[in-house]
């Protein structure tokens, strides 16, 4: 069984930290690291070991929580995502603030154009957000629109971002050239990709929408995929002021 | 629904032009920070409540949600904060 209270759980999320710690330790030369990877492999074999002894039925893997399964799914991904996104925007301001110098964006990015770009992204929000409203009202037709308008403001996004690239990029901006530039590649580059992921999902989504295969009780991926879409826009929210307005 | 939605994408538009306002206004750059970071926070809570829906789901995702959330930031902090070693 694996109810609550089950202790593994923690047990293994902290024996893959240790292991994940354990392994910078052993690459920083000290051998104190191998106590982290021990107590990874000593946890993964007692669950291991528990698990081919506990005899269990079907039903108990039935899940104690009052949502599907793949949507929780997709809201524990986007909670690593959180992770992600949190580690690379906290590292690159780190090193923003520990920089002996740092430009002032407004200087050197185009925030005039980039703040359209989030008023973009915002619509694309709202136009997923109806795409979803529209196919649980049996509205077949508005989801197809409301997609595609969506895919068209994502490529916009992209689109601007490129612009954006190719004149950072003429004046100098290469990736490698500063702090500046590395971090505010690899930050908005993360994020760019996250968007076009979006618009590939979205591009599945349709496909099946004009094959009319979304209904009134059936449309679950729209729903997911709008989830994903939003969080990529909540990003974007957070991004935009800490590279341009701060 | 729509009515909900679409006044939250308004509010969205309105609070960013307010964000690239505030940057043109003379505040002392720490004031700016706070305003810009403090708006930029609210408009993240909108997306989660009104279009992610997390309003209406159950309190134990909306527990996770906070936990990450929690977790993230306390990540973002130890990263910027100076001299801060883990």
């Amino acid at each position: 069984m694996s109810a609550h209270g089950d202790i593994w759980p923690p047990l293994i999320g902290l024996s893959l930290g240790s292991f994940g710690y354990g392994l910078l330790l052993l690459a920083k030369g000290s051998m104190y690291g191998l106590a982290g990877i021990f107590f990874f492999i000593i946890a993964m074999g007692g669950f291991t070991l528990k698990e081919i002894r506990t005899k269990r039925d079907k039903d108990s893997y039935e899940s104690s929580l009052p949502i599907d399964h793949p949507k929780f799914a997709m809201w524990l991904f986007l909670f690593s995502e959180v992770i992600f996104f949190s580690s690379l925007i906290g590292s690159s301001y780190g090193i923003r603030v520990h920089a002996q110098s740092w430009p002032i964006a407004s200087q050197v990015l185009n925030v005039p154009i980039t703040a359209f770009n989030t008023f973009v992204l915002i619509c694309s929000s709202l136009t997923m957000a109806l795409a979803l409203d529209s196919v649980k009202k049996g509205d077949n037709n508005g989801l197809k629109k409301y997609l595609m308008l969506t895919i068209l403001l994502g490529l916009t996004f992209l689109g601007i971002k490129l612009f954006e690239y190719s004149h950072l990029l003429s004046e100098g901006y290469a990736p490698a050239k500063s702090l500046f530039a590395t971090t505010y590649f690899v930050q908005t580059g993360f994020h760019g990709l996250h968007v076009l992921g979006g618009i590939i999902a979205m591009l599945f989504l349709l496909g099946k929408a004009q094959k009319n295969h979304f209904t009134k009780e059936n449309h679950d991926y729209v729903e997911y995929t709008g989830l994903y879409w939003h969080f990529v826009d909540i990003v974007w929210i957070l991004l935009f002021p800490i590279i341009y307005l701060i | 629904m729509r009515k909900t939605y679409i006044s939250i994408w308004a509010a969205l538009a309105a609070i960013t032009g307010l964000e690239l306002a505030i940057t043109y206004t003379g505040l002392s750059k720490v004031l700016q920070t706070m305003a810009i970071a403090g708006l930029s926070v609210a408009k993240a809570l909108m997306v989660i409540a009104f279009f992610m829906h997390m309003l209406h789901e159950p309190k134990q995702l909306k527990y996770m949600a906070l936990a990450s959330l929690a977790l993230g930031s306390i990540l973002a902090f130890f990263l910027i904060a100076p001299h801060a070693s883990l």
